[in-house]
C-alpha cells in the first residue's frame, strides 16, 4: 500500500495539472469590439472570428466578407481581435477601407476590386497590436493610428496601394509618438492636436502636423475610455472612476466627476449636456459646463463597457449582459427594457435613423419562422425597444 | 455552486491579494513573489504534517512490507495496515494533505495570472467581476506585468520551463526515499525523469507568472526540506548524475538508522515474544518507545486469546 501511495503521491500533480491545462485552456482571446459603421446603403459590421462583413442595410443580404474573398499576401495571418471599426478612404476614387487588428497589421482593400478575379487587399505590420484604433485626418491627409504604446501617423494615400509589401517607415507622417502605456482608446482629431489616452495615466495632446507632444494631463490612473472633443472640452474617463473635463487649449483640468465604478463608455455630447455610463451600470447626465449631475443616476444591472448611442432623446444603453436599456435623456427615467438580447455586448452602440445598432461579442440563437438561428447583430427600434435580429449573418 | 464557493474563498482573494501586493510594490513579479511566501507560510502547518506523516510512512515501511508478505487476503492485509496506522496515530491521507491543497491554489493561481495580467483587454472584463469595491484596486489595473525578461501573463517557452523541470527534478530527488526493490527503484527512476518534464512542457504553455510560482515555491519546498529533514551535505553528484543515490546522505542515514533500530526492536521483541503473528506497530516518529512496545504485545497476545 505504501508503495501504491508512493506511485500516487507523485501522479496526483500530473493529474490534476493535466486537468488545470485541459480544464482552464489558454489566455484569454482578443475576440475585440469594434462597432458597426455605416457607408451609405452598406453596414459593416466586425465578427469576433476576425472578419469583415457588409451587409445590406435595407436587406440584410451580405455584399462581401474580408479577407475571405480578397487575395492576401501569405505572410498575412488571418485577422483577430477587431477592436476598432473600419475607416474609409473618402478621397480615394474607389473607396478604399483601412482595417487594424490584434496582430498589429493594417489592412488596406478596396470593395469594388470585388469585380476583378482575384481581388487584392494589402497590409503594412505596424509591429504592435492595434486596440485603440484608427481616426483619419483628413486635412493633412493623415492616418493615425495606435499600436501598442505609440502613435503612428500615415501619408494616408501613400497606402492605397493594395498587394505590396511595404515597409512602414516610408509612410511616416512623422516619427510614432511613444507614450509608457498601451492605448485602449482611439486617437481623436482635434483643431490642432490628435488626443489619445493611454494605460499610463495620460491624455496626450499631440500636434497633427509635427507630432510634438503639445501638453499631457496626468490622471494618476490608467485611461481608457475613447476622447471627445465637445468644443474647447476633451473628455475622457479611465479606471480611477473618474470622468475628466479638461482643456483643449492647454490641458488644464476643468472639472471631473467621480463616477461609482470604471469609466470605460465613450460618453456622449448633446445640448450642452454629457452622458456616461460606468462600470456598475450607473448611467450619468451631466452638465458640460460644470460637470454636476442633470439627475440622478439610472441603474442598469450590469457593467457598461459599450459606449451609449442617443437617438431622439433617448440613451441606448447596453451591458456587457447583453440587457438594452431605453432611457429619457431629458429626466434620466426609464423608456423601455430591458431588452435582452442573450449575448455580452462590448461594442459601442451606433445610433442610425429610428434605430440602435448592437452587435453582440458572441453569437447567440434567436427564434425565426421556420427554426433557430445564430445572430450576434441587432437592430432596436429605438421606440420601442424591439430588437430586430440582421438574419444575413453567416460567421455565427 | 462548487465553482461559487471557489470563486468567493480562493479566487477572489487571491486576486485582490496579488494586485494589493503588485500594486503597492510597483512590480507584478515582486507581488508573485510575495504572494508565493504568503502561500507558503499559509499552508506551513499542513507541509510540515505531511512531511511529518511522510517521514513516519517511511519508518513503517518495512513493517508494511512484512505485512503485505505475510498476508495475502487483501482485506485482511488492508485491515491489518490501517490497525497500524490507527496505533501510531496516522492519518494515510496526512501524505496528501498539502498537495491536495496545492491544486486548488495552482487552479486559482492560473486564473489570477490570466486575468490580472492578460494581454486582451477581455481580461480586465474579466477581471473587474473579481475586484473589490475598493477605489485602490480599481485604479491599480492594468498592473506591470514585465519581470525581469517575462510578461508574467505570456508563457515563457525556454528558461522558465527548465526552471520548473529542473527545480522539480531536485525536489524530488530530495522528497524520494531509497527504493527498497528493484520494481520501485525502476520507477522511481521514470518518475524522477517523467515529472520534471512533464511539469516543463505544461509550463511552456502557462502564463509565466505561474512558472515563477511554481520555481519558488519549489526553492522554498526544497529549504523546508533540508530544514526539516535534517543537514546533511547535498550530493550534487546525485542531483547532476540522475543517478538513485541519495541527495541529503546524512539525512538518509540518519532515517535509516531509525528504521534499523525498528527492526531490531521488532527482532526483540520476536524473541520476547514467541507468537510473531501481526507484530506490527510503530510510533509516528520511526522509533518505536516503550509504550508502544507494551501495546504491540498486548496486541498480539489479544489476538492469542482470540484464536485459542
Amino acid at each position: 500500500m505504501f508503495h501504491v501511495k508512493q506511485q500516487w503521491r507523485r501522479a496526483l500533480p500530473l493529474l490534476l495539472l493535466s486537468l488545470v491545462v485541459l480544464g482552464c485552456g489558454g489566455a484569454a482571446g482578443a475576440s475585440g469590439w469594434a462597432p458597426p459603421v455605416r457607408s451609405e446603403d452598406t453596414l459593416l459590421v466586425a465578427t469576433d472570428r476576425g472578419q469583415l462583413e457588409a451587409i445590406d442595410a435595407e436587406s440584410g443580404a451580405i455584399l462581401w466578407r474580408f479577407p475571405d474573398q480578397w487575395l492576401l499576401d501569405k505572410s498575412a495571418d488571418d485577422l483577430e481581435g477587431l477592436y476598432s471599426p473600419p475607416v474609409l478612404a473618402p478621397g480615394a476614387d474607389n473607396g478604399a477601407i483601412y482595417l487594424g487588428d490584434y496582430n498589429g497589421r493594417l489592412y488596406i482593400f478596396d470593395p469594388a476590386d470585388l469585380d476583378r478575379a482575384a481581388p487584392a487587399a494589402g497590409f503594412v505590420d505596424l509591429g504592435d497590436k492595434i486596440i485603440g484604433g484608427l481616426a483619419l485626418d483628413e486635412a493633412t491627409d493623415t492616418l493615425f493610428v495606435t499600436s501598442g504604446d505609440r502613435l503612428v501617423a500615415l501619408k494616408a494615400s501613400d497606402l492605397l496601394r493594395p498587394s505590396q509589401l511595404p515597409e512602414i517607415a516610408q509612410y511616416y507622417r512623422f516619427q510614432p509618438f511613444q507614450t509608457t502605456g498601451e492605448l485602449w482608446g482611439p486617437p481623436v482629431v482635434g483643431d490642432d492636436d490628435v488626443f489619445v489616452a493611454s494605460l499610463d495615466g495620460n491624455l496626450y495632446a499631440i500636434d497633427r502636423l509635427t507630432g510634438a507632444e503639445s501638453w499631457r494631463f496626468e490622471a494618476g490612473a490608467a485611461l481608457v475610455s475613447a476622447p471627445v472633443v465637445a468644443g474647447d472640452t476633451v473628455l475622457v474617463g479611465g479606471f480611477n472612476s473618474r470622468l475628466y473635463a479638461i482643456d483643449v487649449a492647454n490641458g488644464e483640468e476643468r472639472w471631473s466627476f467621480k463616477a461609482a465604478n470604471w469609466v470605460w463608455s465613450r460618453p456622449v455630447v448633446a445640448g450642452g449636456n454629457l452622458y456616461l455610463a460606468d462600470f456598475d451600470g450607473n448611467l450619468h447626465g451631466l452638465s458640460l459646463e460644470t460637470g454636476l449631475p442633470l439627475w440622478e443616476p439610472f441603474g442598469a444591472k450590469g457593467r457598461v463597457r459599450a459606449g451609449i448611442a442617443l437617438v431622439d432623446d433617448v440613451l441606448i444603453v447596453a451591458t456587457e449582459d447583453g440587457a438594452v436599456y431605453g432611457v429619457d435623456s431629458r429626466t434620466g427615467a426609464l423608456s423601455w427594457g430591458p431588452v435582452e438580447l442573450g449575448a455580452s455586448v462590448l461594442a459601442d452602440v451606433v445610433g442610425d435613423g429610428a434605430f440602435a445598432l448592437i452587435v453582440s461579442a458572441k453569437c447567440t440563437n434567436v427564434e425565426i419562422i421556420g427554426g433557430k438561428r445564430k445572430i450576434n447583430y441587432f437592430r432596436v427600434d429605438v421606440a420601442t425597444g424591439a430588437p430586430e435580429p440582421v438574419l444575413a449573418q453567416v460567421g455565427c | 455552486m462548487i465553482g461559487e464557493i471557489f470563486n468567493t474563498f480562493l479566487i477572489h482573494p487571491i486576486t485582490n491579494l496579488f494586485i494589493l501586493l503588485a500594486s503597492v510594490t510597483g512590480n507584478a513579479g515582486i507581488g508573485v513573489i510575495l504572494l508565493t511566501l504568503i502561500i507558503r507560510v499559509v499552508t506551513t502547518p499542513l507541509t510540515l504534517k505531511q512531511m511529518k506523516s511522510t517521514r513516519a510512512m517511511a519508518a513503517m515501511s518495512p513493517r508494511i512490507s512484512e505485512i503485505q508478505k505475510r498476508y495475502k487476503d487483501p482485506k485482511r492485509r488492508s485491515e491489518e495496515q490501517m490497525k497500524l496506522y490507527k496505533e501510531a496515530g496516522l492519518n494515510p491521507i496526512g501524505c496528501f494533505s498539502s498537495m491536495l491543497l496545492q491544486f486548488p491554489i495552482l487552479i486559482a493561481l492560473f486564473q489570477v495570472f490570466r486575468t490580472a495580467m492578460g494581454e486582451a483587454p477581455e481580461s480586465l472584463i474579466k477581471l473587474s467581476e473579481r475586484l473589490y469595491a475598493w477605489d485602490y484596486l480599481r485604479s491599480a489595473v492594468p498592473l506591470n506585468a514585465n519581470f525581469l525578461w517575462l510578461h508574467l501573463g505570456r508563457p515563457d517557452p525556454l528558461i522558465l520551463p527548465i526552471l520548473v523541470a529542473g527545480t522539480t527534478y531536485v525536489l524530488q530527488k530530495m522528497t524520494m526515499l531509497p527504493a527498497t526493490d528493484e520494481r520501485q527503484k525502476a520507477q522511481n527512476s521514470m518518475m524522477n525523469l517523467m515529472m520534471p518534464l512533464i511539469f516543463g512542457w505544461i509550463t511552456i504553455t502557462l502564463p509565466s507568472g505561474l512558472g515563477l510560482y511554481y520555481v519558488l515555491s519549489n526553492l522554498i519546498g526544497m529549504f523546508m526540506q533540508y530544514a526539516y529533514v535534517g543537514g546533511g551535505a547535498i550530493n550534487l553528484k546525485a542531483i547532476v548524475g540522475l543517478s538513485q543515490e541519495p541527495v541529503l546522505p546524512k539525512a538518509v542515514a540518519a532515517r535509516q538508522a531509525q528504521i534499523d533500530s525498528m527492526k531490531k526492536v521488532g527482532r526483540d521483541s520476536k524473541d520476547e515474544d514467541d507468537d510473531s503473528d501481526g507484530a506490527v506497530t510503530s510510533s509516528a516518529e520511526g522509533a518505536p518507545s516503550e509504550s508502544a512496545a507494551r501495546r504491540r504485545r498486548r496486541y498480539t497476545s489479544g489476538k492469542r486469546r482470540g484464536r485459542r
